[in-house]
């Protein structure tokens, strides 16, 4: 898959004419930024945050186009960050040995993939590609490391959000695997 | 009988046709960069010292940001009193360092007795019979000519200084304030399949730089103090000067502790001519060295970036030829940036599987 060579930034070009530090005076939020803002709150890593604080979120955030069938990343690369699905809609697949791609998951609007990047560097465990032509906006660790030392108390809110979302998953995990470990049993009874 | 057959087939792997493209590349852009060099000199070398500064600053701003400070209003705040703090210390030091360059420069100057030639001839003439040779005699006194016109000229510069260093300062302010968003703008032109790659890249490289010119500057701050101290306590003419000087060079590895001794050691032989004053001046320095190199560098400057002798030499005498001074002073920390975009672009092409 080519990569693609598209302008990423999608600020109208007379923002983009601007200098930053007039937008930063004037702290226009453009219709975009809402869009976003009105995403973030969607999501449970950002929730019971208020709009200052998503703000500074959208403001750490890199806006990403792809093309259908382009890849986000690829399975067993170093993770960077996380995806938020603001347009179209991207897969979650893993490659088996035959060159043949298993789907886990379909994210459309408003959906993340890519969360645990934001705790280290590990590889990815699964590919991303974009299903249809995609807007992605992308959190990446650097930054919120960097965030979490200029705004601790938000960035503590943020990490919060994450490791209630981890427990979660990891409880169900357990359950599954709980269930899984007595349908065997059952299995090996009736056998 | 038939010949044998002897045609062969070169298999050339595309890896290899790839890797080839891209040193080709990367040659010539070196190349157009060398060449195009002498042309944007001096708004390079701005460039490069309102980044270094901008790197310096950064961590004060951003303390203040985590204070709840808007960061346009911190920046500010941080350029005030550091222009305050700058004028203060203009107020005050510049008299004492500026008195001691035009009595430094009066002294190599002076063709009469009492210059800075003759005393030494007169100390070391008869150890050493060379120093009376009327051609070395003429030759040393133009160099020290040479030497005196040049401060002189630097003095004449001060109007262009003024206007670069406002330059500069305003460069230094837009890099301080929007450096996230720069950030972020450059790599938006990245394309997709890179984008992962040179953003890890381009964190990494910016939190190591960081780290090291701080830390650079930090030794170069205590050596100076350091020096001057010593200095004063040994009686030694020009001491804030000598001092500053040998804090500066301290950037420079090796040449640089040298370059920051020497003056001292000839301005004592010459005012004394006594080797037990010489000895005292040298051990004292000798002993800033030793002190910067067990108990400061090891605790303040990255090891990361460190980089092999015979690396360094011949970078900062390119740097040297480049630059002068200037280019010396900055080949270390340029020849640092280009190892650690080195180190992590190999790290990068490795792990993205790039090629």
């Amino acid at each position: 898959m080519a990569p693609n060579n598209k302008n990423t930034n999608h600020s109208s070009p007379k923002q983009q004419r601007g200098s930053a530090l007039w937008s930063n005076i004037f702290n226009k939020t453009s219709s975009h930024t809402e869009t976003t803002i009105a995403i973030l709150r969607r999501i449970p890593l950002f929730k019971g945050m208020r709009k200052p604080e998503l703000l500074e979120f959208e403001r750490l955030m890199h806006r990403r186009d792809y093309r259908e069938d382009e890849t986000v990343f690829f399975e067993g690369e170093p993770g960077v960050g996380m995806y938020i699905v603001q347009e179209g809609s991207v897969i979650i697949c893993k490659n088996d040995g035959d060159g043949q791609r298993e789907i886990l998951a379909e994210l459309s609007k408003g959906e993340f993939f890519g969360e645990l990047a934001l705790l280290d560097e590990s590889p990815r465990s699964a590919t991303a590609v974009a299903r249809d032509e995609s807007k992605v906006l992308g959190l990446f660790r650097p930054d919120l490391l960097e965030l979490i030392e200029r705004k601790p108390r938000l960035g503590n809110k943020m990490l919060f959000q994450l490791a209630l979302m981890i427990g979660d998953r990891l409880k169900r995990t357990n359950d599954d695997l709980q269930s899984s470990r007595d349908q065997l049993e059952k299995s090996k009874l009736i056998t | 009988m038939k010949a044998p057959d002897r045609n062969y087939t070169i298999h050339i792997r595309p890896q290899t046709v790839r890797k080839a493209i891209a040193w080709t590349v990367l040659a010539i852009t070196l190349i157009a960069f060398l060449s195009l060099m002498p042309a944007v000199q001096s708004v390079l070398t701005l460039v490069a010292f309102a980044i270094f500064l901008a790197f310096i600053l950064d961590p004060v701003v951003s303390a203040m940001e985590n204070r709840g400070v808007n960061r346009l209003l911190a920046a500010a705040l941080v350029f005030v009193g550091l222009g305050s703090l700058v004028v203060l210390l203009f107020m005050v030091l510049a008299p004492v360092v500026s008195d001691e360059v035009s009595q430094l420069t009066k002294s190599m100057e002076d063709p009469n007795s009492g210059s800075l030639w003759d005393k030494l001839k007169e100390n070391l003439g008869d150890s050493v019979p060379l120093l009376n040779n009327p051609t070395v005699d003429q030759e040393i006194r133009g160099k020290l000519d040479e030497i005196a016109r040049r401060s002189f000229s630097v003095v004449a510069g001060v109007v262009p200084a003024v206007i670069s260093f406002v330059m500069l300062a305003f460069m230094t302010f837009f890099f301080v304030v929007d450096a996230r968003r720069m950030k972020k703008g450059v790599v938006s032109w990245v394309p997709n399949r890179y984008f992962e790659m040179s953003l890890s890249i381009l964190y990494k490289i910016n939190a190591q730089l960081g780290r090291y010119i701080r830390g650079q500057l930090l030794v170069a701050l205590i050596v100076g103090t350091l020096s001057v101290c010593a200095l004063k306590m040994l009686d030694v003419r020009y001491a804030f000067f000598i001092g500053a000087v040998a804090g500066f060079a301290n950037m420079i590895p090796y040449f640089g502790p040298v370059v920051g001794a020497v003056p001292a050691i000839v301005i004592v032989f010459v005012d004394t001519g006594s080797v037990g004053a010489v000895a005292t001046v040298a051990v004292a320095f000798a002993s800033i060295q030793l002190f910067e190199n067990v108990f400061v560098s090891p605790f303040i400057v990255s090891k990361s970036v460190s980089l092999h002798p015979l690396t360094i030499i011949v970078v900062i005498l390119i740097g040297g030829q480049l630059m002068g001074i200037m280019g010396m002073l900055l080949a270390v920390p340029t020849a640092s940036i280009v190892k650690v975009t080195g180190q992590e672009l190999t790290w990068g092409i490795k792990n993205y599987r790039i090629f």
